[in-house]
């Protein structure tokens, strides 16, 4: 159980890595959090998500990223592609369940370690065997987080993403479901980030909207169209502990590098 | 927490702890009571989460354990709730399945896998029914061949029904989920045998024991509790309630009669009793209203009790204190054991006036066209343990007090009785 804080200057914050967004968040979210990262197809926010992960493991912390669609190869091909470099930090893909206890006995010492779990791969590999009442896809995702918690001393995770999850586990009763997922993370006390596929009229920033109440804080990507061009916009909505700055600002990445630039509701006027 | 015994306001004694067992895992369902080794004193067979079956002797000594849990690869065991893998669900059941003088135990585990376990718990034989076991079984002869039957439902859609060596006469396949107590009506009219079980979509199911359905009756919610029969105007009737919230009582031919409705879920099921001696039997339940409830056989109310939190243990009645009435004894996840008096008590409303406030809404005419009051469930002694209660059953050993079994979530097993003062 984390101890209550008696001062807000005791209060460790978490780098989101963006030039710009830390500067209004307090110089980050805090430990611990449960952060949603909310947004439309394309408005990178999985490469964000990423970015964190990363930055932590050339840190030294360890991290886990589980991946319930996008491959492991696919999103590690994107991140090269965006200048990210992988010798920083000790990778480690896990496509097999049988592999992970290996994989973490051998972990780096030296680097912090960035395990990503291809869950799909890992639906793929034992697809033949038939899933029976007491046993589930969301009881994967949990054991698997508190293996590499406890016997990692993984401090971060993102779950990529929440729509992915609701299509594996179809969860019978969501707002009593989602508190005890959002509960486990906070029981293990990390630092997590899950992102929710947000419909293009950004109507709602999650699918049951509990999500919402139920996370510290919501970070929102747009696209927004100006003109004939497309320019990504990002908000802090809400977060819990923080004095943040609300206001939307453009999201660039630039050099290997994201920035949060205040320009307003239209950056390009 | 020290346990703490509270005196009762109008009832002769007190109840307290006769002993304490710490099982050193979590419980979550009663326990099952029988006289495993033919001398009079009861044993306590219960399981644990954990997976383990322990059975104690009547002064709450361990006598033996049985380990239920079957181990799993490693790919496996990241599928599962490890919290909840090896979990005993429902109370165990004992009764002599080999007719040969000697009681048996009977178990279902989480993973799927019906033990049947002797007196000494030895493993005579298991069967894997291939999905949860989250109800406790019945034990009927329902083909009438003189060799009980055993009835076993399961996650996996199914009803089993096995010989009592274990090996499977038929699988009576659902299209939901099964987690209720299945139940077995002889009819007084016709002679027929029926099984009566309820489903996760709501459905209350009749088949034959040659499989054919005889009726099928939505109740619009899931049904985990067993059906509990009596007989009512000369007809057979059963009530069963729903997580809905109603207790629905049927005719042998699958007619809703009546239904008492509460706001909260009713998982176990109810006891029929004549509490009040008239010769017309009271049914009595708990809620998730928080709420015990005696109902009469036209399902009239006849009083309520209210706790502090969720009932969810089937009542005990008995005459705890022998004093020729009857009480009710039940557990509640407000930590506390309530020995509720069985006929209630009758509690005048307020009489505008008639109090000496004269100020009052209300017209004095309601006097004369309504009840000046209503019967009310009357407490008789509270006990309160260190957590939420699972499970009550009764034990009555010979020449010696009855003792109320209780078990806890944190794993304990309490033997409590009345004491005079």
């Amino acid at each position: 159980m984390a101890e209550l804080v008696r001062d807000k200057h005791e209060i460790r914050r978490i780098k989101t890595y963006v030039n710009g967004l830390d500067e209004n968040l307090q110089g980050g979210i805090p430990e611990g959090h449960i952060t949603l990262i909310s947004g439309a197809a394309g408005t990178m926010k999985s490469s964000l998500a990423f970015n964190i992960l990363f930055h932590e493991a050339i840190n030294g912390k360890n991290a886990l990223y589980i991946s319930l669609e996008q491959s492991a190869e696919s999103l590690v091909t994107h991140m090269i592609n965006l200048d990210y470099d992988f010798s920083k930090v000790d990778l480690v893909v896990i496509k097999d369940l049988s592999e992970l206890q290996g994989r973490i006995q051998q972990m780096s010492r030296d680097k912090g370690s960035m395990f990503i779990i291809d869950v799909g791969a890992i639906r793929k590999e034992i697809r033949d065997i038939t899933l029976d009442n007491n046993k589930s896809w969301l009881n994967v995702i949990k054991n698997v987080v508190k293996k590499i918690t406890l016997e990692a001393g993984a401090k971060l995770i993102v779950l990529d993403s929440l729509s992915a999850l609701y299509v594996l586990t179809r969860l019978e009763n969501p707002r009593i479901e989602l508190f005890m997922i959002f509960e486990f993370l906070r029981d293990l006390e990390l630092t997590s980030f899950v992102i929710s596929e947000m419909p293009l009229d950004g109507s709602k920033f999650s699918e049951y909207e509990i999500e919402d109440f139920l996370s510290d804080g919501i970070i929102v990507i747009k696209l927004t169209p100006f003109r004939r061009q497309v320019v990504r916009e990002i908000s802090v909505v809400k977060m819990r502990a923080t004095a943040c700055n609300n206001d939307i600002f453009s999201l660039e990445f630039k050099n290997g590098q994201f920035y949060a630039l205040y320009g307003g509701q239209n950056p390009l006027l | 927490m020290k346990l703490k015994s509270m005196f009762a306001a109008h009832g002769g004694g007190k109840i307290d702890t006769k002993w304490t067992y710490d099982a050193k895992a979590p419980i979550v369902s009663p326990p099952a009571i029988g006289d495993l080794s033919g001398t009079g004193h009861p044993h306590i067979v219960f399981g644990t989460k954990k997976g383990t079956v322990i059975c104690l002797n009547h002064e709450g000594k361990e006598l033996w354990t049985f380990n239920a849990s079957q181990q799993l690869s490693q790919v496996d065991s990241f599928f599962v709730d490890e919290d909840r893998v090896h979990s005993i669900d429902a109370a165990p059941v004992i009764a002599d399945i080999t007719r040969d003088g000697h009681l048996e135990i009977l178990v279902g585990t989480e993973q799927g896998t019906l033990y049947c376990l002797s007196a000494n718990g030895r493993m005579l034989w298991s069967h894997d029914c291939g999905g949860s076991i989250k109800a406790s079984v019945t034990v009927d002869d329902i083909n009438s061949d003189g060799h009980p039957e055993i009835l076993v439902t399961s996650t996996n859609n199914k009803l089993t029904i096995l010989r009592s060596t274990g090996e499977k006469i038929f699988e009576f396949m659902e299209d939901a989920a099964l987690e209720s107590v299945p139940g077995v009506l002889k009819s007084k009219k016709t002679g027929r045998t029926m099984i009566v079980f309820g489903n996760n979509n709501g459905e209350l199911i009749a088949i034959t024991p040659g499989q054919e359905i005889i009726w099928r009756v939505p109740l619009e919610s899931k049904i985990t509790s067993a059906p509990t029969f009596f007989t009512a105007d000369e007809e057979d009737r059963m009530v069963i309630g729903t997580h809905a919230g109603d207790l629905v009582c049927l005719s042998e031919h699958g007619e809703i009669v009546w239904t008492f409705n509460t706001e909260g879920s009713i998982y176990n099921a109810a006891t029929v009793a004549d509490l009040n001696k008239d010769n017309d039997p009271e049914i009595v339940f708990s809620s998730c209203d928080n709420t015990v409830y005696a109902v009469s056989s036209q399902g009239k109310r006849v009083w309520s009790y209210e706790t502090n939190f969720w009932v969810t243990t089937t009542p005990i009645v008995t005459d705890l204190d022998k004093d020729g009435h009857l009480e009710v004894v039940v557990g509640s996840y407000d930590h506390n054991l309530y020995v509720l008096d069985g006929t209630g008590t009758y509690v005048f409303d307020y009489v505008p006036g008639l109090s000496g406030i004269v100020n009052q809404a209300g017209h004095y005419s309601n006097i004369l066209t309504s009840d000046p009051g209503e019967q009310t469930g009357k407490k008789i002694w509270q006990y309160m343990v260190d957590s939420i209660i699972v499970g009550c059953a009764l034990l009555e050993p010979e020449n010696e007090k009855q003792l109320i079994i209780i078990t806890t979530k944190n794993g304990k097993v309490h033997g409590i009785s009345h004491e005079e003062d």
